[in-house]
């Protein structure tokens, strides 16, 4: 019932003015009750619908009103247009005043909203790394009991043993390094944040990256727009997220074409972050996927190709230091990732710049 | 000269047989330890030998162990005792079991290694142990 009152509002407040002014018409009660009555449905409408069907209703109501004016006393026109004036002008300041209200409700619900959703999953995240650490302890016995016994097969004569255990030997190396990984995601308080200067920190990354990119028929561009924008963080850290998420990127461009990589300074609220945004041109994230791209071990590349880490561990990574990551995407146009710093302080703040809204979506889900 | 005893000190039963073998050509004689506790009064028992002279002791500490964990035996043996040449191995070791190895004068080597690298090291500790 509530839910088809909503649905309808505007239908519902629209025959309730008409009501009223039906009701006043055959009593002629007194017309600053009947003012007062039409506030119902144009709060309702203006509540559920927008201040645009408010001012609607808003208007019908005063035309209903006035007319009953004129019906019942005959009044003079000035009269008439002075209660008019004075009628709409109040429901048309109750409206705005609601809507205004609406507006700022419905943002602290959705920021609340993004909150929590952020807070589950990094909360899911510090769940994995502990249980990822645990496993990754147990197994480093048994692995090493099996790499020590393949490594004496490896030394007796028969060729085709030998054989067999330089491939075991390969594997446990394999797993060994996936272990890795995951300790790294595992426990990230290794490096100690420092000052660096955003720019400098980003181009040495794009630069190490630069050739592998060539290779793949793929040009980097770095567009530096951060000057003198200095963020709290590690390098060594730093430095693996941007290969983190280039590396994505050069991976995702099959065809080849260009990867953006661009600095930048940014403030939300009272908080002013160093951004950094890694564009590629390749197929895009699956909207399905979007919200599960930070997830440990979710991968979409090829076995043995990526253990579904590298975007978590940058993600970890980035929360530790009070920032954040965000990802948009269309699919077959490629994806944009921005990971936001916090500034440190004292650094120059002069070439801030609003971003054009929009276009980046939270990376939790709605 | 007799060779040192060998403590191998593991929870892990196929792990001591693996570092026992491995390191079998340079000590011969090894005493394999299955908890803290054990290696703790192996460690007191190699040290107040009956005639009175000290063998010298080499031991190959896991960290992660029942009762007492290697680290620990290290800690109260490092306060009472002179220094013994360990090597503490481990899987994966963070920063802190790092620190605290590197504190107690031991040595690490985390798991997994490899058999050669497990006679490097053991073969190190030892000398530099002998040379002071």
């Amino acid at each position: 019932m509530t839910a088809w009152l909503v649905r309808h509002v505007t239908l519902v407040s629209v025959a309730g003015v008409a009501l009223i002014a039906l009701v006043d018409h055959l009593t002629g009660v007194e017309i600053t009750f009947v003012v007062m009555t039409y506030l119902a449905p144009i709060a309702a409408v203006t509540w559920f619908r927008s201040r645009r069907h408010g001012l609607a209703v808003s208007a019908l109501a005063t035309a209903c009103a006035v007319l009953i004016v004129v019906d019942n006393a005959g009044a003079r026109l000035s009269a008439v247009v002075l209660d008019a004036v004075g009628a709409f002008g109040m429901f048309a300041a109750i409206t705005v005043l609601l809507d205004a209200l609406r507006r700022h409700v419905e943002r602290e619900r959705h920021q609340r909203r993004l909150a929590v959703e952020q807070l589950r999953h990094a909360e899911r995240l510090n769940v994995i790394g502990t249980l990822a650490a645990g496993v990754a302890h147990e197994l480093g016995t048994p692995l090493n009991v099996i790499s020590g016994a393949a490594e004496l097969i490896d030394e007796c004569p028969d060729p085709a043993a030998r054989e067999h255990a330089a491939l075991i030997l390969r594997q446990t190396e394999k797993i060994t390094a996936i272990i890795r990984h995951l300790l790294d995601f595992g426990r990230r308080s290794g490096s100690p944040a420092a000052d660096l200067e955003l720019d400098r920190a980003v181009g040495r990354s794009v630069e190490l990256l630069a050739a592998t990119a060539r290779k793949r028929g793929i040009q980097v561009v770095f567009d530096g727009g951060a000057a003198g924008q200095r963020v709290r963080a590690s390098s060594r850290e730093l430095e693996q997220v941007v290969s983190n998420l280039m590396l994505n990127g050069i991976q995702a461009m099959v065809r080849g074409g260009s990867l953006r990589v661009a600095t930048g300074v940014e403030r939300r609220g009272d908080v002013s972050y160093g951004t950094i945004s890694v564009a590629d041109e390749g197929g895009g994230i699956a909207e399905d996927h979007l919200p599960r791209i930070f997830d440990p071990f979710f991968t979409t590349k090829g076995v043995g190709e990526g253990t579904g880490l590298g975007l978590s561990v940058s993600y970890g990574i980035v929360s530790d230091w009070g920032g954040r990551i965000e990802v948009t995407s269309r699919p077959g146009q490629g994806a944009t990732f921005v990971v936001l710093i916090p500034s440190a302080r004292g650094s120059s703040n002069q070439k801030m710049q609003p971003r054009p809204g929009g276009e980046i979506t939270p990376t939790a889900p709605p | 000269m007799t060779a040192p005893l060998l403590l191998i000190a593991d929870d892990d039963a196929d792990m001591r047989a693996l570092v026992r073998s491995t390191l079998r050509p340079d000590y011969p004689d090894a005493l394999e330890l299955v908890d803290g506790r054990e290696l703790f009064w192996q460690l007191m028992r190699a040290s107040f030998t009956r005639d009175g002279r000290e063998r010298p002791v080499v031991v190959v500490a896991d960290v992660r162990m029942p009762a007492y964990t290697g680290l620990e035996v290290l800690d109260a043996w490092h306060g009472e005792q002179a220094a013994v040449p360990v090597v503490v191995i481990t899987a994966f070791p963070d920063d802190d079991v790092r620190t605290r190895v590197a504190k107690l004068g031991a040595t690490l080597l985390p798991k997994p290694f490899t058999r050669a690298r497990l006679r490097q090291v053991v073969r190190e500790v030892g000398r530099s142990r002998r040379a002071t």
